[in-house]
């Protein structure tokens, strides 16, 4: 089958690719100023001690070795030991990546949805109120400071009415009481994700709705909805029928792509939520030169990305019968 | 017409979750202490802890030979009994142990105590072992006592070395089997996961659910419960320890003011201060840090080779300025390289160069120092009726002309005070014409740049934490340790120094050790590889309505004493 | 009676540098199973009034007219919810971009059993299907390509998907906006003499636009010459086509006896076509006119008959 032979094609090209990334990484963290041995000014560290922890973590080998080693371990799946946390590597991202998908999927899919039927709605009504207060209240939204919003939403809803926890992913009373049943506490992680949620809804609905607006607008233009118009269909038919699915179409690589990107999770949000997500771990591993969980991290990411734009070419292949792979 | 509205959908379902919850808030109880962080601890391993956070969970689970008075600062028997012997004759120090028990009921014995220096030895555990490897034998003639044989005498084993937490040779013992036998030992041992420490503290982790939370509760074979030790009576009172993550200040402010936490651990920045200070149940702390706040030169190179460019530089430095006006008053101004709250060790009377003088006496002392030296100017900063004037094309005694100075900073969000403290002494340093330029620069590039290449004219570094004793100051300006990672960062070679260094290091008579140490700092401050500027203050807030006892000590409230003190507060009143 | 009978209607447009009138009182009538065609050049506004006759104009456009009775009924009284039930079951157009006219995401077939649903909700899916089928019978496309997407047609296939479409309401009237433009030469036969049998066969009427006066001429029984916004010349094919009296029409005729059918600037005639925002206060051909005299341009022209079914506007014709 065609399409079959497209996909192995392209997973044999994002294999090249994945590798090019692979060694980028390496050369990448390698380069950076700072080993992971000196990131504090504490005089018990001596220079022997700086020494033996370089020789223990395998750093002291040359380089072309210890990327040998790195290719190896991670063909055969062994993503290394933490430097900071001790802990291997794998373990240490499977214990966050649910988090972020939880959080940042979730909200990519919900600005998506809402984003996307919004912009429907404002091309629609281009030109009346409806559209003009939907557009800049996207433009808002989407120009905002995100750390700065969360904040404001922090501090009114959660301590001034009270109606949300302060931040966080569970809360310790509820989970440390043994009397809590399942739903409670599915109910508590729910009720601390409203708020992350909501904000990150705000930043990211806005540009959905902008995108879908314009290609709504261009779709509106094309002369089989004027067929569609003469045909006698409804309004709401040509709008829902005709012209969103068409005008979806472009929206769709944009919301794939966030959708692989989510997984990276943000290290704003997260920091300031205290979301237990990867944003920060990615952020940490960099800048303390932890370089098995930077180079895993940033390896899935990339993973994921290039995974997901197979699978968005597919699925455009799919909604789109003009596209055809051979 | 029914329309399905999505939006209208959820907000009435957000709102109705929202107000249901409204009024539930949990009770929490009454021995239940709640602690913010700022982030979470990375590891249970003792041996692997190194960041902030993890120390101040350890803490409270492994317990050393020896802790600090709260105010004295001198050492208390802990799990000792009571003070080491010494004797000279065998170069032994003889420790006979309280007789405590760990917190899985098991007895603390001599061989715990061995087994931990051994393990230290042996592994060559990082930021412990230089404080070890001088230690030739370990006895243990009893179940409650043993001897360190030392290869030859050194001050700082007492309140250096025998103040390292224990652990238990049942809980390691197996670990550190294995590990021998691996290709690398250190990594083996660093990487072992640590579920459930076992302690002597007053405390044991209970769950520690990661990225949510850690739930400690009070420790049942407590050595200390009841007992009073250096005069106080410990505890400890609370059941659990609650420990929350919050990543901003902003959102730990806010729930200390709700009551979500009893305390935030961690500095807080004075911004904040005059918001907490209107809320009735929250009381603010500030303590002295043992911190060290200084600008490093580098000696191996022109033209901060010389010592007098170094004087008049530090002559040129307004302290006070960067405490009341960078630092709003939060810090003290530092004299010598001993944080003042060291009582005992610091030394106020050494050189202080441009104390209490303004601007423009500044800048006359230091063209003095400079004239003296043999620099020169295009334009100098004193004219010939004596007035100061903008200065500009300083030229180097051996008349070449001063090149572009440097002086590297940590950038403004790692720390503003520093960067914006470059800033300031740039300015301070044209005043004599000299070509300054303060560059703030990644951390971790700005230790390799100074610490591994050493390839810079001046840093303003901090050092928090420093240990009581005194040590340090031989650490930094040892001639040794004048090496690519080493901490001699300036590079100060001085056989003067690293004699009095070294007869320190053996000094057993505190009171002789004192003077040599004095004696350190007042060479030091002389020949000025470091010039020392601020001591930060710990600001610190707790809630005053479910506990009681918090212990002010140096390095602030979260003291051990703290924790073994504090008292609820009881509700029926 | 007439199927559809138009009485001065004018269409403007409000536009950014004016209102534009790009149509000016022109008033038609379609007899049924006859078919009227409208010629002219380009912007003269042949399209904008099939779009009126549709209720597709712009929201920026203004209709004015006494009537457009259509089966007794005045298209501008009716209600919009009754002009769409209208649009397709009576009146069904055959767009000027056919190559586009088509839904791309959507299966040929599909979309023309969505029109004949709509208009025909007591009908069952595979009844519209079957109709569908003959439909495709009618205009000579395989059955087997009912399914398949707009792209995978030829330009030809798409204008008879089109053309199948446009009957498959079984409506009285058609408008054909320039069916064949897009095509090559071959095809566009072929598909003028579907169209012409078609229209034979099921008794059609037809308003077909066209700006090549042959074409026209070949299929429609009168022929309304367009220039400008107005009807120039209106009257039966013989008349118009073999007999033209208005100056635009011969120039028109010239260029087809000269050129054939490739679309080229008109022979003869050099300038453009008049600004619509601001006409000429006289004939609007007059600057592009050989004939053109001083009274021309001032005068506003008169109909004049020429026999009992033709006509022509124009002052030098007596
Ligand atoms: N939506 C619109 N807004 C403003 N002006 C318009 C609009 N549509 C058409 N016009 C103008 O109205 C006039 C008539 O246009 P129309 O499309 O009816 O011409 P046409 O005879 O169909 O031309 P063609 O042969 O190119 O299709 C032209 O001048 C055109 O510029
Ligand atoms: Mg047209």
């Amino acid at each position: 089958m065609e399409l079959r032979k497209y996909i192995f094609r392209r997973l044999i090209e994002i294999a090249i690719i994945f590798f090019v990334i692979l060694t980028v990484l390496f050369l990448l963290f390698r380069l950076a100023p700072g080993d992971p041995v000196t990131r504090m000014v504490d005089p018990n560290m001596t220079p022997e001690d700086a020494e033996h922890l370089i020789e223990q973590l395998g750093l002291d080998q040359p380089i072309g070795l210890q990327y040998l080693y790195y290719v190896k371990n991670f063909v055969t799946g062994n993503f290394g030991v933490s430097f900071h946390y001790g802990q291997p590597v794998a373990d240490i991202i499977l214990n966050r990546l649910p988090n972020t998908v939880l959080l940042f999927t979730t909200s990519i899919i919900l600005s998506a949805l809402f984003g996307i039927f919004l912009g429907k709605i404002a091309a629609w009504r281009k030109g009346e109120s409806t559209d003009t207060w939907m557009t800049i209240g996207a433009l808002i939204c989407h120009t905002v400071f995100l750390p700065w919003l969360a904040l404001i939403l922090i501090w009114l809803f959660a301590y001034k009415v009270g109606w949300f926890p302060l931040t966080g992913m569970i809360s310790a009373e509820v989970w440390i009481d043994p009397e809590a049943g399942f739903l409670e506490k599915a109910w508590d992680i729910v009720h601390h994700m409203i708020l992350p949620l909501g904000t990150l809804f705000m930043i990211h609905f806005g540009s959905y709705l902008l995108i879908m607006r314009s290609s709504m607008l261009d779709t509106l233009k094309e002369d089989y909805i004027l067929t569609a118009r003469a045909k006698g269909l409804e309004e709401k038919t040509i709008r829902n029928h005709h012209a969103a699915p068409n005008a979806a179409l472009p929206v769709v690589t944009s919301v794939g792509l966030s959708l692989a990107f989510s997984i990276n999770g943000g290290a704003l949000t997260e920091t300031v939520f205290t979301w237990p997500g990867i944003g920060r771990e990615l952020v940490f591993s960099v800048s303390n030169n932890d370089y098995p969980l930077a180079q895993a991290s940033f390896l899935l990411i990339a993973a994921v990305v290039l995974l997901a734009n197979l699978v968005v070419d597919v699925l455009y292949a799919y909604l789109d019968p003009r596209i055809r792979y051979e | 017409m029914t329309k399905f509205n999505p939006i209208r959908i959820i907000a009435f379902g957000v709102l109705l979750a929202a107000v249901a919850l409204a009024g539930c808030s949990q009770k929490e109880p009454a021995g239940m202490l709640r602690v913010g962080l700022s982030e979470e601890p990375r590891t249970l391993n003792i041996w692997l802890a190194s960041d902030a956070n993890s120390r101040k969970i350890l803490s409270k689970i492994y317990q050393p030979l020896y802790q600090h008075d709260p105010e004295t600062l001198e050492l208390i028997p802990w799990l000792a009994a009571d003070l080491p012997e010494y004797d000279p004759e065998t170069v032994a120090y003889t420790v006979r142990l309280r007789g405590a028990r760990w917190s899985d009921g098991a007895e603390l014995t001599s061989s715990d105590v061995a087994f931990t220096a051994k393990l230290i030895k042996e592994f060559r555990i990082p930021r412990h072992y230089s404080r070890w490897k001088f230690v030739t034998r370990i006895e243990t003639p009893d179940k409650r006592t043993v001897r360190f044989f030392l290869k030859n005498p050194k001050a700082i084993f007492r309140s250096r070395s025998l103040t390292i937490p224990i652990v238990q040779q049942k809980e390691w013992e197996d670990i550190v089997r294995i590990a021998r036998t691996k290709e690398k030992p250190l990594a083996e041992l660093l990487n072992h996961q640590v579920e459930s420490p076992v302690g002597t503290g007053p405390f044991v982790l209970k769950q520690w659910r990661e990225g949510a939370y850690l739930h400690m509760v009070r420790n049942p074979y407590f050595f200390g419960t009841g007992k009073t030790i250096a005069g106080r009576q410990l505890g400890p009172h609370i059941t659990d320890i609650v420990v929350k993550i919050f990543g901003t200040s902003d959102v730990a402010i806010l729930a200390l003011k709700k009551g979500t936490i009893d305390m935030f651990w961690w500095g807080i920045q004075p911004g904040y201060l005059d918001d907490l200070r209107n809320q009735d149940d929250i009381h603010v702390y500030f303590s002295e840090k043992s911190a060290l706040y200084f600008m490093g030169f580098n000696l191996r190179k022109p033209p901060s080779d010389d010592p007098h460019l170094r004087r008049a530089i530090a002559t040129l430095i307004d302290k006070n300025f960067i405490i009341s006006r960078i630092l709003q008053g939060f810090g003290t101004e530092m004299y010598s390289i001993i944080p003042p709250g060291n009582r005992y060790w610091y030394y106020p009377e050494v050189e202080k160069y441009g104390a209490k003088l303004d601007r423009e006496s500044r800048i006359r002392k230091a063209y003095d120092i400079l004239t003296e030296a043999g620099y020169s100017w295009e334009a100098p900063p004193i004219d010939d009726a004596g007035a100061v004037i903008p200065a500009s094309g300083i030229r180097l005694p051996n008349g070449q002309p001063m090149e572009r100075f440097t002086i590297l900073t940590p950038p403004a969000d790692y720390d503003p005070h520093r960067a914006i403290s470059g800033l300031m002494i740039q300015e301070w340093l044209r005043d004599v014409g000299m070509p300054a330029y303060s560059r703030p620069m990644a951390f971790s590039s700005l230790l390799q740049q100074v610490k591994g290449r050493h390839d810079f004219d001046t840093f303003i570094l901090g050092c928090g934490k420093l240990s009581t004793d005194p040590d340090y100051l031989r650490i930094f300006f040892l001639s040794a340790n004048d090496k690519p990672r080493g901490w001699n960062m300036s590079g100060y070679r001085n056989p003067e120094f690293d004699k009095l260094a070294t007869e320190s290091s053996q000094a057993m008579d505190r009171e002789e050790r004192q003077a040599l140490v004095r004696k350190m700092q007042e060479i030091v401050l002389r020949d000025v590889p470091y010039y020392p500027i601020y001591d930060p203050l710990l600001i610190e807030a707790v809630r005053t309505d479910r506990f009681t006892g918090w212990v002010e000590m140096l390095e602030g409230i979260g003291n051990i004493w703290s924790f073994t003190q504090l008292k609820p507060i009881s509700r029926d009143s | 009676m007439a199927l559809l009978d138009v009485r001065n209607l004018s269409i403007g447009y409000q536009t950014r540098k004016g209102f534009l009138r790009a149509v000016d009182s022109v008033s038609f009538s379609v007899e049924e199973g006859k078919s009227l065609g409208f010629v002219g050049e380009s912007g003269c506004g042949k399209t904008t009034i099939g779009m009126t006759l549709m209720g597709l104009l712009p929201k920026n456009a203004s209709v004015m007219a006494d009537q457009i009775m259509y089966k007794g009924r005045d298209l501008l009284k009716i209600s919009p919810e009754e002009m769409r039930k209208t649009r397709w079951k009576d009146i069904a157009m055959i767009f000027q971009a056919a190559m586009n006219a088509l839904n791309p995401v959507q299966r040929v077939g599909d979309q023309i059993v969505e029109a004949i649903l709509i208009h025909e909700p007591a009908l069952d899916k595979p009844a519209a299907q079957e109709r569908v089928e003959a439909l495709f019978d009618l205009v000579h496309i395989p059955r087997e390509r009912i399914r398949d997407f707009p792209h995978q047609y030829s330009g030809g296939m798409k204008q008879r998907a089109i053309i199948a479409m446009a009957l498959s309401c079984r409506p009285s009237l058609i408008i054909a906006d320039e069916p064949t433009t897009a095509l090559d030469v071959i095809v566009q036969d072929q598909i003028l003499d579907e169209i012409k049998t078609l229209q034979k066969e099921l008794i059609l009427s037809i308003l077909f636009i066209s700006h090549d006066i042959a074409v026209v001429a070949d299929v429609c029984h009168t022929i309304a010459v367009m220039y400008a916004g107005q009807i120039v010349e209106y009257g039966k094919r013989e008349e118009v086509f073999e007999a033209p009296v208005h100056p635009y029409t011969k120039a028109l005729l010239g260029s087809y006896l000269t050129l054939g059918t490739e679309k080229t600037q008109l022979e003869g005639l050099n300038g453009e076509t008049p600004n619509l925002i601001n006409p000429p206060k006289g004939c609007r051909f007059c600057d592009r006119c050989e004939a053109t005299g001083p009274a021309c341009r001032m005068e506003i022209p008169d109909w004049i008959d020429v026999s009992r079914t033709h006509k022509a506007l124009c002052c030098k014709i007596t």
